[in-house]
């Protein structure tokens, strides 16, 4: 089939339904956003704590969290493998090749990414402005909540940013994950296997929903920019 | 400093699209590879005739793709109706038999399909169907899955249940995956030997004559759209064919036992 062949096929597929097509859109969506859902408050609630907080080691904790934003994700799959296999120490849980674990897989890769946007933008705000909300009598948990919502855009943009890394994630995905039809498949393992199999069409048509993805997730986060600057 | 930066980034760019060109580009299935028999009879056959081989391992229905794409020179598969098909369409050149072996399937111990012992292979799998047991297919077009689906459709068809679960993976991966899933898996002895002491599932199915697993070696005929090596394909299939290529064969063990016959040799006393 020539790859032109492949193109009309795909659009074909894409707007006249095709079943197995939306579905592994829908379980790609399911499984990323749940992931984001599972890390946005540890991660936010660390980046805050980290930027708010002198402790020693600090610097160390922000290195870290820095040097996870390029960590791969296949060896996120792999020590992830390890540990839910049945022979690991978490075989019990009986999560390997679920979509739990890739929920779990994502929620690892996404963590790093929240957490470091939090702690730059918190790090970046006016101090002044947590110390006027204390002196104005606010508890810890108020004048918290007064630095989130200070740099609300920031976290925004961190939890798109974390929405565009997991939602094209195939090493982890494909390991923990193991691309079984209709249940763990998602669209980047999806256009690894109908690549390997020759079915173009369908890789074509879902590289189609991925990059709407990409650039759906592009333009809210211009948008959630745009909104930030007049202030 | 710029020109020693150019000079530098030349070298690199040139040592990077020097890249050697493969002589011999060969199409081989999961099951080959998973067995472990594909990298001695690459490694005996280069060395033979002094040819660089770079072999692309894929499931057999993919591998036919390449071929139709002149994206190998020969194929080495386990899917004789496919096989001959790429000879009737004028795009294999001839097929011959290398070897054979069988499938068998594996599944957990507990057996909750209480399918241990049965001869009849699609029998055993309506009982796994009837059971709502886990089943991991291939699901990948493959030889093994081709083989799969023949046995669906003398079980009555494919009517797939909740734990059904398609993998669309090579054998090794899928084996390995049914004994995480406690779950059965048709899988050809060779890779089960290879792989099995990892996923713990004992054979349980075995013995049915249409579990035969033959793999063939098909070249390709050369044209304006696929201007393949047809010379050093056919000099692969010849070697496969020839006394050493046997010998590598009847004398490939894993763990001790033997896990490849030659066509027409006798079968494998009952184990």
């Amino acid at each position: 089939m020539s790859l032109l062949d492949a193109t009309r096929e795909a659009f074909v597929r894409l707007f006249a339904g095709d079943r197995e097509l939306w579905t592994i859109v829908l379980i790609s969506l399911k499984v990323s956003l749940c992931a984001l859902i599972l890390a946005t408050p540890f991660a936010v609630a660390l980046g805050f704590w980290v930027a708010s907080h002198r402790f020693v080691g600090r610097r160390t904790v922000i290195l870290a969290l820095q040097g996870l934003l390029s960590f791969p994700t296949v060896v996120v799959g792999l020590v992830l493998y390890l540990l839910l296999s049945r022979s690991g120490p978490l075989g019990p849980w009986h999560l390997l090749f679920t979509q739990d674990a890739m929920i779990i897989g994502q929620a690892i890769i996404a963590f790093p990414v929240l957490a470091a946007f939090t702690l730059a933008a918190v790090h970046g705000a006016d101090p002044r402005l947590r110390e006027t909300a204390v002196s104005l009598g606010a508890g810890p948990w108020r004048s918290a909540l007064t630095s989130l919502h200070e740099v609300r855009f920031a976290v925004v943009a961190g939890v798109l940013n974390g929405f565009g890394r997991v939602i094209s994630e195939v090493g982890c995905s494909m390991m923990v994950g193991g691309n079984i039809a209709g249940f763990t498949r998602n669209i980047p393992t999806a256009i690894a296997l109908e690549t390997s199999k020759g079915d173009f069409a369908q890789g074509i048509a879902l590289g189609a929903v991925l990059m709407a993805f990409a650039l759906g997730v592009t333009a809210l986060l211009g948008l959630v920019q745009e909104e930030r600057e007049p202030r | 400093m710029i020109r020693l930066a150019a000079a530098l980034w030349l070298l690199a760019f040139v040592e990077c699209a020097g890249a050697e060109p493969a002589e011999l580009r060969l199409g081989a299935t999961h099951t080959l590879e998973d067995s472990g028999i594909l990298a001695p009879l690459v490694a005996a056959f280069g060395a033979a005739r002094g040819t660089r081989v770079r072999t692309l391992v894929a499931g057999t229905g993919q591998v036919m793709r390449y071929a139709e794409n002149g994206d190998v020179d020969v194929v080495l598969t386990h899917s004789r109706p496919d096989e001959e098909d790429l000879v009737r369409r004028g795009i294999g050149a001839a097929r011959a038999d290398v070897m054979w072996n069988d499938f068998v399937i594996a599944g957990p111990a507990s057996d909750p399909a209480r399918v241990r012992g049965l001869r009849d292979a699609a029998q055993a799998l309506a009982r796994i169907r009837a059971s709502q047991a886990r089943f991991v297919s291939r699901g990948d077009d493959s030889g093994t899955h081709k083989k799969e689906l023949q046995l669906w459709q003398a079980a009555g068809g494919l009517a797939r249940w909740r734990g059904y679960l398609s993998a669309g993976q090579g054998a090794g991966k899928t084996l390995l995956m049914a004994g995480e899933l406690e779950a059965y898996d048709l899988v050809d002895r060779a890779t089960w030997r290879q792989v099995g002491k990892r996923a713990a599932l004992p054979i349980l199915v075995e013995g049915d004559a249409r579990l035969v697993n033959e793999y063939a070696v098909t070249t390709l005929r050369p044209s304006a759209l696929r201007p393949v090596n047809a010379a050093e394909g056919e000099a692969f299939a010849q070697w496969l064919l020839s006394d050493s290529a046997r010998r590598l064969i009847a004398g490939y063990r894993i763990d001790g036992v033997r896990v490849f016959y030659l066509p027409g040799e006798s079968p494998p006393p009952v184990r």
